[in-house]
């Protein structure tokens, strides 16, 4: 069966309860499908980690099906996100702040099938990745091929009710040996710059994928200190699909 | 490369604003349009509490406001000085909480916002007023600057690798004590290791002219000071260009941090703390 691992880090100088990033990872029994989601909750908008986190967590658990139009489902996740925060006095900036909502980028993974293989669908907003591999070869990013794609300013999804959310998918087949990583934006950056200078970072990554959390903050420390990661929240959930293991419990 | 300082709270960054607090202020403001306007003074504090607020907004978060700038105001008529008023009184910079926390009154105004949709509607929304208009005594510009320089100098001393302090000075251009030019390139000398700091200059002008913001060239205006507060103010640096850009403003290479008769409410924008979204309005 395939194994799912996640790596999770707040900004250098911030605190573990001031990461606003989330993942969730998670098998329908019934079906075998596995869902995975990342979220980045903005820096600049107000309980975006409780947003991202109920994104990821709504999905994970296949309550809501983003791209397929039910529009329904977010409009629940989004009055419980304000029924969440809006029970206490505010001063007057967080009261304004609520008012224009949180923000995430998401990107979430459904992968499924038999022992076999089988076929995976993705949907992504803004700048959160997916990148699919063969081995430590990469079959495809999603929803961007290079680091000069990846905008200044992503599009993300909004807390507020009847805001438009306009998801990119995509899909394709998965064989045994192959990989998912999910990522929020600054991991995606590193890995797409680092591919197109021909720097190898997907056997980096998917080493990093299995290693303990402390060798993975000493690996983002480094990096963050050389200028190569941006000082960001990182978070980084793998799916491993084995070789020779059947792909279902039986 | 310059300009690209992270700003946090071990590494703040400074606003600074400079305010013409002058006679001249209580004249009518051109405006964009012509026709009757507001005085000059009036048009100021709208300006200065509406960027006041955009910062207070642009820091705050869950668990309260985030000191990612330290922000001053000088205001300069017949002398210069700190022109907090309320508990703020005389401090030249404080934290960005503490401004928060301490405007003189929140009034509740009515605003079109996007409503998410493609669309706008009407709310009240909270208005902290930290100013309210002023306008008497003369325009000592170059006092004004030199003030600047020396509040500014000891910021910088203190935090030698932050983003520099951005300057806005808001004014109608008619400095009694001298040309300010000299004054003005001695405070842009003033720098950090990611850059000199930078100072834009607001005009507000009793001409009524065409709304200009961030020309690459002189822009021509009819009002005899704007040339030289054009002329006065720092070039923007390519990551605030594209900043700019993306709120909808030309910037075009070569932009200066000038603005005319114009609105300069989403300036505090280019500044990078985090993901700002495409659609956060």
């Amino acid at each position: 069966m395939p194994t799912c691992r996640a790596h999770a880090l707040p900004k250098a100088g911030s605190s573990i309860r001031e990461y606003e990033d989330a993942w969730a990872c998670q098998e329908d029994p019934a079906s075998g499908t596995w869902r995975l989601a990342v979220a980045d909750g903005a820096t600049e908008s107000s309980f975006a980690g409780l947003w991202a986190t109920m994104l990821v967590q709504a999905y994970a658990q296949g309550q809501w099906q983003p791209g397929t139009g039910n529009r329904a489902d977010l409009e629940d996740l989004r009055r419980l996100w304000q029924g969440a925060v809006s029970d206490r006095p505010l001063p007057w900036y967080a009261e304004e702040k609520l008012r224009a909502g949180a923000y995430a980028t998401f990107v979430g993974l459904e992968v499924g099938g038999a022992a076999g293989g089988g076929r995976w669908h993705a949907v992504a907003i803004g700048d959160s990745c997916l990148f699919h591999l063969r081995g430590a070869r990469l079959v495809r990013s999603f929803p961007f091929r290079a680091e000069g794609d990846l905008p200044l300013r992503p599009q993300a999804i909004c807390s507020g009710l009847g805001a438009e959310a306009l998801f990119a998918e995509t899909e394709g087949d998965w064989r045994p040996g192959d990989s998912f990583l999910l990522m929020s934006d600054a991991l995606a950056h590193w890995c797409l710059g680092k591919a197109e200078r021909r720097g190898r970072p997907f056997p980096t990554l998917l080493r990093l994928a299995d290693a303990g959390p402390r060798e993975f903050a000493r690996w983002a420390a480094v990096r963050r200190r050389t200028g190569q990661l941006r000082n960001d929240d990182v978070t980084l959930l793998a799916l491993k699909c084995r070789e020779a293991a059947p792909w279902r419990r039986s | 490369m310059p300009y690209s300082a992270e700003i946090s709270r071990a590494n703040p960054s400074c606003f600074l604003f400079l305010i013409d607090q002058s006679g001249s202020m209580a004249d009518p403001w051109g405006g964009a349009q012509g026709g009757a306007h507001e005085s000059k003074a009036q048009e100021v504090a709208t300006i200065v509490n509406n960027l006041l607020r955009n910062i207070v907004l642009k820091c705050s978060k869950d668990e309260g406001v985030r000191n990612y700038f330290d922000v001053g105001v000088l205001g300069y008529c017949d002398q210069v000085g700190p022109a907090f008023g309320g508990p703020l009184t005389g401090r030249q910079l404080v934290a960005v909480a503490d401004l928060a926390d301490a405007p003189l009154r929140i009034e509740t105004r009515r605003r079109k916002i996007p409503d998410g949709a493609g669309g706008t509607l009407e709310q009240d929304v909270k208005f902290p007023v930290w100013f309210d208009p002023v306008a008497h005594g003369g325009t000592p510009m170059c006092q004004a600057f030199a003030e600047a320089r020396r509040v500014l100098d000891h910021w910088v001393q203190t935090h030698p690798f932050s983003h520099p302090p951005i300057v806005f000075h808001i004014t109608d251009g008619e400095s009694t004590d001298g040309d300010p030019s000299l004054a003005a390139e001695s405070l842009r000398g003033l720098a950090t290791t990611d850059g000199n700091l930078m100072l834009f200059n607001v005009h507000i002008s009793s001409h009524a002219s065409r709304e200009i913001s961030f020309p690459a060239a002189d822009p021509g205006v009819e009002d005899p000071y704007a040339h030289m507060l054009y002329e006065i103010s720092s070039d923007l640096p390519d990551t605030m260009r594209s900043h700019l850009q993306l709120e909808g403003y030309p910037a075009a290479p070569g932009a200066r941090g000038f603005i005319f008769n114009a609105e300069p409410a989403a300036l505090v924008s280019f500044l990078d703390i985090g993901t700002r979204p495409a659609n956060l309005r």
